[in-house]
């Protein structure tokens, strides 16, 4: 808040924000939770039918793996973003032209669509012609080929893996721009000490990074629990809702099935799920920063 | 002794940094490298470069595909919704950093609230919505939606940026009688320059890459974006390999280009956006 005299007239110049905002955002978040409690197909009048939606929802199998699904996406998205983020950020410190250059070279995929890194990775996948199998036939384990995306064994983390990798450069440079707060001569004074840079690590970077690495695990957990284009790009949720997620799952319902109401109410169980899990997040790393 | 030690280390290091650089960034050369070859070069082995560079019938192809319009199409409306924001943001982040009044709070938080709620929520009554306004077979409307999402987000950097600004320079312009207009186009605007550019550059990516909303809201094929394009060719194409890597590759240009010029600003913004976020 600033100092300068305030008008009534001077909301006009809310007004434009606002006005879009209320319109395309605040209301459509309100007829969601609203029709949530509505059987609607989109052709007739939304009939009220109070929990049942929810009660479904959650009797549903394959709602239920899908939740799961998206749970261990967030447990694994949040561990490797931020450990690997960490650690290549940590070696990338420093002035050296070389480390420019790696920098910029890790964020690339960051500024490129969903799209078109999923039509990438379709190929890369593919069973004969495809980047993966042919680097397992190269170091000598072509046992392990296979149809990466129609394997109902692999296909979630084949898929998950893309969205993974492509937001890697972000949480490495969040990370980068964090250790850049962090005094050199912390780390001088640490070496001559006889510290290993393991050690440093361990017992400087990893602590005084906590805020930085808690901002990356956040990111990443409400990341997988609203993304639904790598997953619907690459598999559609298939091979037989081996890959479906609770994104997946509410378009299918909405959009194939016409059963709007039911999407409605996933759409609200993925803001709660995500809310759920960002909250658990802050506070387990707000009882590690207490100590 | 010390010495060697030091250069192992580094040996390590920089095996662990190429490592990862290589991760990264060979599927894309690899990508490239395809698009210029023909289906049977590609099934007869892995190259890093193509046979030659003068095989460019994939590239042909995808220019057929009516790729041009597709581009026009992801240009004008990014065009459009930046206008849009820039109208909507920069005079909201205005009143709400430089004036005192008891709603500023308020509002403020009613934005973050848009910050918080991820878009994909309202993805089905937006296209309802759309469906009753009329909106549905038209090319323009969407810009409305993604000004929507990019609104919260970008209000609230742009009033951190503006809050960082010395107070004393509003305050004195306006005793020398400017009005608030004018404290805000000859005073405000050029001093957050930067920021303004950082908020209009997080909005470009993210609009210039959308895909959901442009696939439920612009279904008819005259509006299909790039992003969307891609998409569809994927299931028309999808045994042609080395068209479809061409048509990844003459996607991806622009972004790149952009990229090399914008990098610091782009790279700073979205840390920034994401750590204040």
């Amino acid at each position: 808040m600033g100092n300068l005299k305030f008008k009534k007239v001077l909301l006009l110049y809310i007004l434009p924000a606002a006005l879009i905002y209320a319109v395309f955002f605040i209301y459509p978040f309100i007829q969601t939770l609203y029709y949530s409690f509505f059987q609607w197909d989109g052709i007739f009048a939304p009939i009220f039918n109070g929990l049942k939606n929810y009660t479904e929802l959650i009797k549903d199998r394959v709602f239920q793996e899908s939740i799961v699904r998206v749970v261990k996406w967030a447990f694994l998205a949040g561990i490797l973003q931020s450990s690997l983020g960490l650690a290549l950020a940590f070696l990338l410190r420093g002035k050296a032209r070389a480390n420019a250059f790696f920098r910029s070279a890790y964020f690339v995929p960051v500024v490129i669509s969903s799209a078109a890194i999923c039509v990438m990775f379709t190929v890369m996948y593919d069973k004969d012609i495809g980047l993966i199998n042919a680097f397992l036939d190269l170091i000598g384990l072509g046992g392990l080929k296979r149809v990466w995306l129609g394997d109902r064994s692999v296909a979630f983390y084949a898929t998950i893996a893309v969205p993974i990798w492509q937001a890697m450069g972000l949480f490495i440079m969040i990370m980068f721009s964090g250790l850049q707060s962090i005094p050199e001569e912390l780390y001088e004074a640490a070496q001559i000490d006889g510290a290993s840079s393991f050690d440093l690590f361990l017992r400087i970077t990893v602590p005084l990074m906590l805020p930085i690495i808690q901002i990356c695990v956040v990111l990443s957990v409400s990341n997988s629990f609203k993304n639904f284009d790598y997953i619907y790009m690459l598999t559609g949720g298939g091979p037989v809702n081996s890959t479906q997620v609770p994104a997946t799952f509410m378009y299918n319902r909405a959009f194939m099935g016409m059963q709007y109401g039911v999407g409605t109410a996933v759409a609200v169980i993925i803001c709660v799920l995500s809310g759920v899990f960002v909250t658990a997040v802050r506070s387990g790393f707000g009882c590690l920063m207490k100590d | 002794m010390k010495r060697k030690k030091i250069k192992i280390s580094a040996i390590i290091k920089y095996t662990l940094l190429g490592a990862y650089a290589f991760v990264t960034i060979f599927p894309m050369i690899w990508t490239f490298t395809n698009s210029f070859r023909t289906n049977d070069q590609i099934f007869s082995k892995v190259a890093v470069l193509p046979e030659s560079f003068s095989y460019v019938i994939n590239y042909e192809k995808i220019l057929k595909e009516n790729i041009l319009g597709a581009y026009w199409n992801s240009f004008s409306l990014t065009a459009v919704t930046m206008v849009l924001l820039l109208i909507c943001v920069v005079p909201a982040a205005y009143l709400l950093s430089q004036y005192r009044f008891k709603m500023a709070k308020w509002i403020q938080s009613l934005f973050i609230i848009g910050i918080i709620i991820p878009r994909l929520a309202i993805l089905i009554t937006s296209f309802q919505n759309f469906s009753a306004f009329g909106f549905l077979n038209h090319k323009y409307p969407i810009t409305l939606c993604y000004a929507a999402f990019e609104i919260p987000m970008a209000t609230f950097l742009l009033i951190g940026f503006m809050q960082s600004l010395p107070g004393e320079i509003s305050e004195s312009a306006i005793i020398d009688g400017c009005n608030s207009f004018q404290v805000l186009t000859e005073i405000i605007i050029p001093m957050s320059r930067n920021g303004i550019v950082t908020v209009m550059i997080l909005a470009f990516v993210s609009i210039w890459n959308e895909y959901a909303y442009a696939m439920v809201l612009l279904s008819n094929k005259k509006f299909h974006t790039l992003p969307k394009l891609l998409a569809s060719a994927k299931g028309e194409f999808f045994t042609d390999y080395g068209l479809q890597c061409a048509a990844v590759i003459i996607a991806v240009v622009p972004i790149i280009i952009v990229y090399i010029f914008l990098q610091r600003k782009i790279v700073d913004g979205m840390v920034a956006g994401a750590v204040k976020g």
